[in-house]
């Protein structure tokens, strides 16, 4: 019995080739990864980062966790999870983006809010942290290294929670795609442009109507990105498909 | 039933068939922990989206405070390890002990020199008062920069948990090793404890460019 075991249960062993191949391409990304980032991309950057993150994942998952080579089934258990990743970000975003719409006075006091604490820098936060401080003298902090954008500029808080939102809910994708493989971030990345002109009025009621419609064409476009993806079973490309409309819807609708 | 007893490689437990079997459930129970350590994280990404949605100014003057030099080092150490990982695996599927131990052990030591830089990242922000809750006392960077720093140390010191739990794991599997445990026929602790390395550098990967490289 045991000879026997022993037999048919041969180790499926990857070469050692493809282990330096993928450290190579995980080294090359990271370098990616930085280099994107000294560009001045704006809020586009993290579409790419995010790109870039999941590829790496990718990568990760299906060579290094051998999940390539393995069952399928062992590829549902954790794409599964990410799934459920994704509908975590896509309905907390959706609620965050949407408030707006069904009321107004919801949005406004965020956007008050956060403004309060940008405008008046003695606002109620930083009295907060003044109480705590123990007295003495607060340590000097280094001087950071200038901020070389702008942070969002003036447009930025005018058009309100609107402009915000597109890249807020972008966010939410990228870093949920995380999980679905290249596929969806491709389309994040792709669209990531629009969105910022998109603006106010049209995010929420896309997330809702652009999630049915879009599907299609949008998936269409998604599966010709993801190439470096792992296991890519079914589970995997539906995420990303799901996801991608609602980035999509906006920017046709601001046209 | 004694004769069956001894008919039994001595890896192989009771309630199992047939080695494969084993092995074979053993790795699914590993990746539904995978599966639920992607969950357990998946909170705090969800927060670190909802939060830099809310306060974009405050998360680009806050992560200037970060040293990117010091997360891209770390990056590249969890990858090498990852790679070291990986190569400990199948040096155990290859029946060769001595370089399973060798790449365990760089492993380990990989994962060390991970928090060894974190620490003088933490050490340095805890001296110039960016930690959080009430001893964050750090005065001039725009916004509200506390809730950057808490989530930083959230995400990071989650993680670093983790890097530090893997340590112990990879030194008992590296101890096992030694000892001659593993072989072609019976590498499953060796390969659990892998995919668990490997998601934690998986979550680094996410980490580095969400929290350093903030644009």
């Amino acid at each position: 019995m045991s000879a026997h075991a022993h037999d048919s249960s041969e180790p499926h062993v990857l070469p050692l080739k493809i282990y330096f191949q993928v450290y190579g391409a995980l080294l090359v990304l990271t370098g990616a990864t930085v280099g994107v980032s000294l560009l001045d991309l704006g809020p586009n950057a993290i579409y790419i980062a995010m790109l870039v993150a999941v590829i790496k994942a990718g990568f990760v998952v299906g060579y290094f966790m051998h999940l390539r080579y393995d069952t399928r089934f062992l590829s549902l258990v954790f794409f599964g999870s990410l799934i459920f990743l994704v509908i975590f970000f896509a309905f907390t975003f959706i609620d965050l983006t949407s408030r707006d719409r069904i009321d107004q006075n919801q949005a406004n006091f965020t956007l008050r809010k956060h403004q309060d604490i940008q405008e008046e820098s003695t606002g109620s936060v930083t009295v907060g942290i003044k109480r705590f401080r123990s007295g003495a003298n607060p340590p000097v902090l280094p001087k950071a290294p200038e901020v070389k954008k702008a942070p969002k500029p003036a447009a930025g808080t005018a058009a309100g929670t609107g402009a915000a939102a597109g890249t807020g809910a972008a966010a939410g994708t990228g870093a949920a795609a995380g999980t679905g493989a290249a596929a969806g971030t491709g389309t994040a990345a792709g669209t990531g442009a629009d969105p910022g002109t998109g603006t106010g009025a049209g995010t929420s009621e896309p997330a809702g109507g652009g999630t049915a419609a879009g599907t299609g064409s949008v998936a269409g476009s998604a599966s010709a990105a993801p190439g470096s993806g792992s296991a890519a079973p079914a589970a995997k490309a539906k995420a990303p498909a799901k996801k991608a409309p609602a980035k999509k819807a906006p920017a046709k609708k601001a046209h | 039933m004694s004769a069956a007893h001894g008919d039994h490689p001595k890896f192989l437990q009771h309630h199992f068939h047939s080695a494969e079997q084993q092995a074979s459930a053993s790795k699914l129970g590993m990746w539904l922990f995978l599966a639920q350590e992607v969950l357990f994280f998946g909170g705090i990404f969800v927060a670190y989206g909802v939060l830099r949605f809310l306060y974009p100014e405050t998360f680009l003057a806050a992560h200037a405070y970060l040293d990117v030099k010091m997360g891209a080092i770390n990056t590249v150490i969890l990858i090498t390890s990852s790679l070291t990982m990986a190569l400990g695996v199948r040096a155990a599927q290859t029946n060769n002990q001595k370089q399973t131990v060798l790449m365990l052990a760089l492993t380990i030591l990989f994962a060390c020199g991970f928090l060894v830089v974190k620490y003088f990242e933490y050490s340095h922000k805890i001296h110039v008062g960016l930690v959080t809750a009430r001893s964050f006392s750090a005065t001039g960077i725009a916004g509200s920069p506390h809730i950057f720093f808490s989530l930083y140390f959230a995400m990071t010191g989650l993680h670093g948990l983790h890097v530090l739990v893997g340590i112990i794991v990879l030194a008992w599997i590296l101890m096992r090793a030694r000892r001659g445990d593993f072989s072609s026929a019976y590498f499953t602790p060796v390969e659990n404890a892998g995919l668990y390395w490997h998601l934690v550098d998986l979550i680094w990967i996410f980490l580095f460019p969400l929290l350093y490289l903030v644009k």
